[in-house]
């Protein structure tokens, strides 16, 4: 399935008008390939056993998932944005993984990776967790891990949308 | 000795240690002489009244008593008659006098209480026998001599009871010893009517049984009727779509069914067509029912939910396609043909879509008797999914048939996981109940029992290890799976200090659930032999309540009935006869429990290993937990973990 999928994928950027808004963000964000790879975006494992779960072709339940975390992180940005405006490192932590929780749960690789970062940081600790930084240093580095997880999250939900907008009805 | 000064409490109390003392002072009086902790007769008495029925009350044998509704229970009936309004101080209390829960009672039982019912049972307490009451005391020293004291107390101002009441010491010692023979005979008397009472419901028991299995093999007798009639019709069907080609279609090919040439006029195709999907649905169906029997001899009741289960659903799910023509790719599906009934691999969509119209009148009314409502959640996709593959389907159908659907309680303060996790649970046969945060998982707790809890650690309000911590204050016994994405040594440690069972790392992966609801909740699997015909789900309740025993009291291996006359005192007395009539008893029940243990063996094995694997997470919750400890539990864990990632 993911095979087809990524050759749907691959013809739909050529078509439909979302392509070109797909492009121009990855353009934007990583500055080099046109066309997104799903490989690296989404962990297949995960996410088939999701589409497992659903009962027929509806793919109903995984959809209501989906649009869930969108909600979810969504409100998780809001609120990263103002801890951050707050310098709140305990807060951003505790959101990143909050949201690494369900961005993991339903297979976003990178935003999942970035999230951990961002708790990591929030904890004081560098981006694996081990040595500890200096507040400054966090905050700093968190201002430029916002944007970017945002960036990695609408990819993700480009992504998605147009799966499911194929698999649709 | 045998004072029979028995209306003075003070006497009493004086005679027998501190139990007794104990329960003088923390419950309130003990009427004049009876013996009976006050709570055992508030009990009795609320059964009695029943003014309740539909949260407290006896079962239909007597022999325990059920909470239905624990919630309301708590709410309702608990504060009128003590004073607090906890379910879980009812349960200790229950626990401090003897009182055993009955785990995993056989399917219908569960089924008429309720999944949240509760049910206690004491070889002492029985509908109607206010005489055995005073046999229930606290579980402590001496206890057995509480016992013979208050039997003896209560025998003697029975027999006396005109005279001995107000008499005083030296005429009532001579007569005492006249009584005590009476009264020993009576208790003869009592006991011989228990195994005969005894003895009666096994019978009943048996030749209920005996009629369930009539009726299940007259089910099987029927399907293969039914499957047998399918089949002639079948040919019937061939041999009359073969008499209507050969004189119609001149230039088609001599198979009757190669449909692919033009010449067949358009009505005949459609015929064609249509006789092609029915005949392919019914196989399909033929094999569905004929998979379903087989796995009914082995596995457990959920099959038959699921037929039905798909029975309606695929009905509500698909609209009734019309016979009109249908799309021309449907000529590509001629080729499989009717002539091998017996392949299923070939299906397709389209087939299984004009198959619902027959679907019901083909469907025999299973008695669906055993299932609860939870039940229906079990894939109801599975027809469809014959479609898509037919491995799916043996997926699904290899489900380890669970007897009882295992009760999850999902601790996690995330919307989107607690979805994802219940999909996964349902999928796994489970019933799920959901809290966000520590404070209602210990709420639900204290309200409900489940037979496994997986709590998330980080969440709001109260964290997972503190709510454990809490926990395991009261129930030592319910297994509590921490989910977590921190894995690393420390944190396990944490885990398993507070009382964790185990530890599931997030995200969930379904083999990985898969694998510890069966560890945790193999006790709830189908008895896979003979669950019609033996007495192997009652053997199963209660080699768990052996497991029981041992978690919660360190006890001895034995499951004895409580009910030992065997101190020393009594024996000095040289009643030898009512010591023996008694250790008989003991000895029939314990006969028969060991008859059925060695029945099942094998599954009794299985779970003594799972109750060993499972000892070493129960955390010393009275000792300081020194370092060593620590190490040691960690050790254990990694290397259970270890062989468990092995299988």
């Amino acid at each position: 399935m993911s095979t087809k999928e990524e050759d749907k994928l691959k013809t739909v950027p050529e078509d439909s008008v979302k392509d070109k808004e797909s492009t121009e963000k990855t353009t934007k964000d990583n500055g080099e390939t046109k066309i997104v790879d799903p490989e690296e975006l989404i962990d297949y494992n995960t996410f088939d056993q999701l589409l497992d779960m659903d009962d027929d072709e509806d793919h109903e339940f995984s959809y209501s998932i989906v649009l869930n975390y969108f909600e979810q992180a969504e409100q998780t940005f809001t609120d990263m944005d103002d801890a951050l405006e707050k310098k709140d490192l305990s807060e951003l932590s505790r959101l990143g993984h909050f949201l690494k929780g369900s961005s993991a749960a339903i297979g976003l690789k990178k935003v999942k990776e970035t999230c951990e970062k961002i708790q990591n940081i929030g904890n004081k600790q560098d981006e694996v967790g081990s040595a500890s930084l200096e507040e400054e240093v966090a905050l700093e580095k968190i201002t430029k891990l916002l944007p970017q997880v945002k960036a990695e999250y609408k990819e993700a939900e480009e992504y998605l949308k147009s799966f499911y907008d194929q698999d649709a009805r | 000795m045998l004072d029979p000064t028995l209306p003075d409490p003070s006497a009493s109390s004086t005679t027998i240690p501190t139990t007794t003392t104990k329960t003088v002072t923390k419950k309130g009086n003990q009427q004049g002489g009876t013996g009976i902790p006050d709570f055992v007769k508030k009990l009795f008495c609320m059964l009695e009244e029943c003014i309740y029925p539909h949260i407290f009350s006896w079962s239909a044998k007597g022999d325990t008593f059920v909470v239905k509704d624990p919630s309301e229970f708590a709410k309702v009936i608990l504060p009128s008659h003590f004073k607090h309004s906890n379910f879980s101080s009812f349960v200790r209390q229950l626990n401090k006098y003897d009182f055993h829960k009955v785990r995993n009672p056989d399917d219908r039982r569960r089924r008429v209480y309720g999944d949240q019912a509760w049910e206690f049972q004491h070889p002492n307490f029985k509908y109607n026998r206010k005489d055995l009451l005073e046999g229930i005391k606290r579980k402590a020293t001496g206890k057995a001599a509480a016992a013979a004291r208050a039997a003896n107390n209560n025998d003697t101002s029975i027999d006396g009871s005109d005279t001995h009441r107000h008499s005083n010491l030296s005429s009532s010692s001579l007569s005492s010893s006249n009584c005590t023979k009476n009264e020993l005979k009576e208790m003869t008397i009592k006991l011989q009517e228990q195994i005969q009472k005894i003895q009666e419901s096994q019978t009943k028991m048996s030749s209920h049984m005996q009629l369930c299995d009539t009726k299940y093999n007259a089910i099987v007798e029927a399907v293969d009727r039914f499957r047998n009639n399918m089949a002639a019709q079948e040919t019937l069907m061939r041999d009359i779509m073969q008499h209507l080609m050969t004189p119609i279609t001149t230039t088609a090919s001599s198979t009757s069914n190669d449909n692919n040439s033009e010449s067949p006029p358009p009505e005949m195709q459609k015929l064609l067509q249509t006789y092609n999907e029915v005949s392919r649905a019914n196989t399909d169906q033929m094999n569905r029912i004929s998979k379903l029997v087989e796995h009914m001899q082995n596995d457990s009741v959920i099959t038959m939910s699921s037929i039905t289960t798909s029975a309606t659903t695929t009905t509500a799910a698909t609209t009734i396609p019309s016979m009109g023509p249908l799309a021309p790719f449907n000529f590509a599906i001629h080729n499989n043909t009717n002539n091998t009934p017996t392949t299923n691999n070939n299906i397709t969509t389209t087939s299984l879509n004009n198959s619902h119209q027959q679907q019901h009148s083909y469907m025999p009314p299973y008695p669906v008797t055993t299932t609860t409502p939870q039940q229906t959640s079990i894939p109801p996709s599975m027809p469809l999914k014959v479609a898509m593959s037919s491995p799916s389907l043996r997926r699904k159908s290899n489900i380890p048939g669970w007897s009882i659907p295992p009760r999850v309680l999902l601790v996690d303060d995330d919307l989107i996981f607690r979805r994802l996790s219940t999909k996964l649970l349902q999928v796994a046969g489970c019933t799920i109940d959901v809290a966000a945060d520590g404070l209602e998982a210990i709420t639900k707790l204290g309200s409900g029992s489940y037979d496994i809890v997986l709590m998330d650690i980080m969440m709001p309000k109260l964290d997972g290890i503190s709510a454990t911590r809490n926990i395991r204050q009261y129930d030592t016994w319910t297994p509590i799976i921490s989910m977590t994405s921190n894995t690393t040594d420390r944190d396990v440690q944490e885990y398993i200090l507070s009382g964790m069972t185990d530890v599931l790392p997030k995200p969930l992966d379904q083999r990985t659930l898969r694998k510890l609801l069966e560890r945790y909740c193999a006790h709830l699997k189908a008895v896979r032999q003979g669950y019609y015909g033996n007495n192997n789900v009652i053997e199963g309740a209660q080699i768990t309540d052996i497991i029981e025993n041992n978690e919660k009291g360190k006890q001895p291996m034995i499951a004895t009935p409580p009910v030992i006359i065997s101190t020393s005192s009594f024996l000095d007395s040289m009643q030898t006869d009512t010591i023996q009539l008694d250790q008989h008893q003991q000895q029939n029940q314990q006969q028969q429990q060991q008859q059925q243990q060695q029945h099942d063996q094998d599954n009794s094995n299985h779970r003594w290993q799972v109750f060993v694997n499972n000892s070493h997470f129960i955390p010393p919750t009275s000792q300081p937990t020194g370092q060593i400890e620590d190490d040691e539990v960690t050790r254990v864990w990694k290397k259970a973990k270890l062989s468990s990632n092995d299988d």
